[in-house]
């Protein structure tokens, strides 16, 4: 009798923990990249982002949102799994949750081998996609389909300096609200001054964080051109251009890179999958 | 012999000896027969004299491309070199930090297995210790560090003495005074555009001039090889037995 208690006060608790994923470690994440310029540092934030993933031998999937120029595809692609997804094509954003529940809970393969359940998900949106972003959380309840396979979205807002970059957050803040955690990404490419950010960032938390959001913001280190346009041309990742020994200003450089990168991306490990 | 690879960084305040300095080490490093490779960063070409003798590289470190810094990092890959002089730009001590911080500077010297020296002539200048105390602090254990007392300026370096000598003994910091020359004697070295060694054989200069000149060398010369640290931060004995200085920071 008392044996069949225990059994059923530790079913309660683990039921209860499996409805409050909140603060949970297993919580299902997906990092939307996301930046309405081109040229802001979407990618390159990206293919940092994805390199970290692999150092930490974390599994997860990628989405490359760029048709134009697939960037992610072709740094990362041999290094992991990336799937193509065509933000244009409405069809496409909608069955994204799905597609994400479809890693989170993996089919038996038919020889009845279990495939591996992947809980991170990486989505890098080209420029002039928030458009889609935007029809598809207001539309087509895109946050809600996520909240309801418990998948925590974070967006990773890339800016620099120009007031486009703030009314774009402002933007996004407005229809996504307290529903996603918010990463801002100061780009130091552009310098280190971002006043008119400043001028919005408390107001912008304060909102957030009353909407039930965590919001963090963590610069990008800039990486010297010959550096950038070396990678560009081999096509290389970060990791290889540290491992390789070919040109060791890249290496160097690179390194460097990256150790100040993965600071600040642990910095905001909890929204970022790294937990 | 030493086998260690050096790369021997000449820091500090302008106008107080570095490209005299480097000057002299590049004939003493060639009489010690290493093959060396001088980067340059210094806008009035100072090293011309020098270019017959080693292979000199202009170091642009303050271009809106720093591509041409990195070249250095590209020579750590190079077989054939054992010592690499650069000749940084004075002053800038936080810009020299950060291109070494940015480029991961001491870990690929380390990882090709070369050592670094940082040699900073003084002058009785306080602004030469804030400099050296600014090195240290940001560079620790990664390099070697050399004091070059130029006795043109100074002879007793009283400030420095009084609050950096102990703290340089005990993290194997190394000493050594470059003698003074008279203002003539150098003045008239230099009009020549000639490797110094050569000036005192040149019969355009007064013979008196050139006693001063040959005993300054010589002077230099026998004070590093007479002082083991300093010989073995320029790479020209071997430093295998040298304890590490680590834990000293």
């Amino acid at each position: 009798m008392t044996d069949e208690n225990d059994y059923e006060q530790i079913a309660v608790s683990e039921q209860h923990q499996e409805t409050t994923p909140k603060d949970n470690e297993q919580i299902n994440r997906v990092v939307i990249i996301t930046g309405e310029k081109g040229g802001v540092g979407k990618t390159t934030f990206a293919r940092g982002l994805a390199q970290i993933y692999l150092d930490q031998k974390k599994k997860f999937v990628a989405f490359d949102a760029d048709q134009s120029n697939p960037q992610l595809t072709r740094f990362y692609g041999s290094e992991c799994d990336i799937q193509s997804l065509d933000p244009s094509i409405i069809e496409q954003l909608d069955s994204f949750p799905d597609n994400l529940r479809s890693f989170i809970f993996p089919p038996d393969k038919p020889d009845r081998k279990i495939v591996e359940s992947k809980n991170l998900f990486l989505l890098d949106l080209p420029s002039q996609s928030i458009k889609y972003l935007q029809d598809a959380v207001e539309e087509l309840e895109l946050l809600k389909a996520l909240n309801q396979y418990d998948v925590r979205p974070t967006m990773v807002v890339v800016i620099n300096q120009s007031i486009d970059s703030v009314n774009q957050l402002l933007n996004l803040c407005e229809f996504c609200e307290g529903r996603v955690d918010y990463v801002i990404v100061k780009n130091l490419f552009f310098g280190e001054n971002f006043l008119k950010y400043q001028d919005m960032r408390e107001t912008i938390i304060t909102t957030v964080q009353e909407q039930g959001a965590k919001y963090i913001d963590i610069t990008m280190p800039t990486l010297v051109k010959h550096v950038y346009d070396y990678l560009d041309i081999n096509n290389m990742t970060f990791g290889k251009a540290i491992t390789q020994n070919e040109t060791w200003a890249v290496k160097g450089r690179v390194s460097s890179w990256l150790r100040k990168f993965q600071e600040q991306i642990l910095s905001a490990k909890d929204l970022l999958g790294l937990t | 012999m030493s086998n260690t690879k050096r790369m021997i960084m000449a820091v500090g305040d302008s106008r107080v000896g570095k490209s005299t300095v480097i000057k002299l080490l590049i004939e003493l490093l060639l009489s010690h027969n290493k093959v060396i490779k001088v980067y340059n960063h210094d806008n009035r070409n100072k090293l011309k004299a020098y270019e017959s003798l080693v292979p000199i590289e202009k170091l642009i470190f303050f271009s809106s491309n720093p591509d041409s810094t990195d070249l250095v990092l590209e020579d750590l890959n190079n077989k054939s070199l054992d010592t690499i002089l650069v000749d940084m730009p004075g002053q800038y001590i936080e810009e020299i930090c950060q291109y070494i911080d940015n480029a991961d500077f001491f870990q690929m010297l380390a990882l090709q297995q070369w050592k670094l020296t940082f040699l900073q002539p003084i002058s009785h200048r306080p602004d030469c210790i804030e400099y050296l105390k600014y090195l240290l602090e940001f560079a620790t254990d990664n390099a070697n560090y050399m004091i070059v007392k130029n006795q043109y300026f100074d002879t007793r370096f009283r400030e420095y003495n009084k609050s950096m000598h102990q703290k340089m003994s005990l993290i194997g910091g190394a000493e050594i005074e470059l003698p003074a020359l008279h203002r003539d004697h150098y003045q008239a070295m230099e009009a020549l555009a000639k490797p110094y060694s050569l000036c005192h054989k040149d019969q355009s200069l007064f013979v008196v001039y050139r006693t001063y000149i040959y005993h300054w060398i010589n002077n230099f010369f026998s004070n590093i090889k007479n002082n083991q640290l300093v010989s073995e931060y320029l790479g020209i004995v071997s430093d295998e037995n040298r304890r590490d200085t680590a834990r000293l920071f």
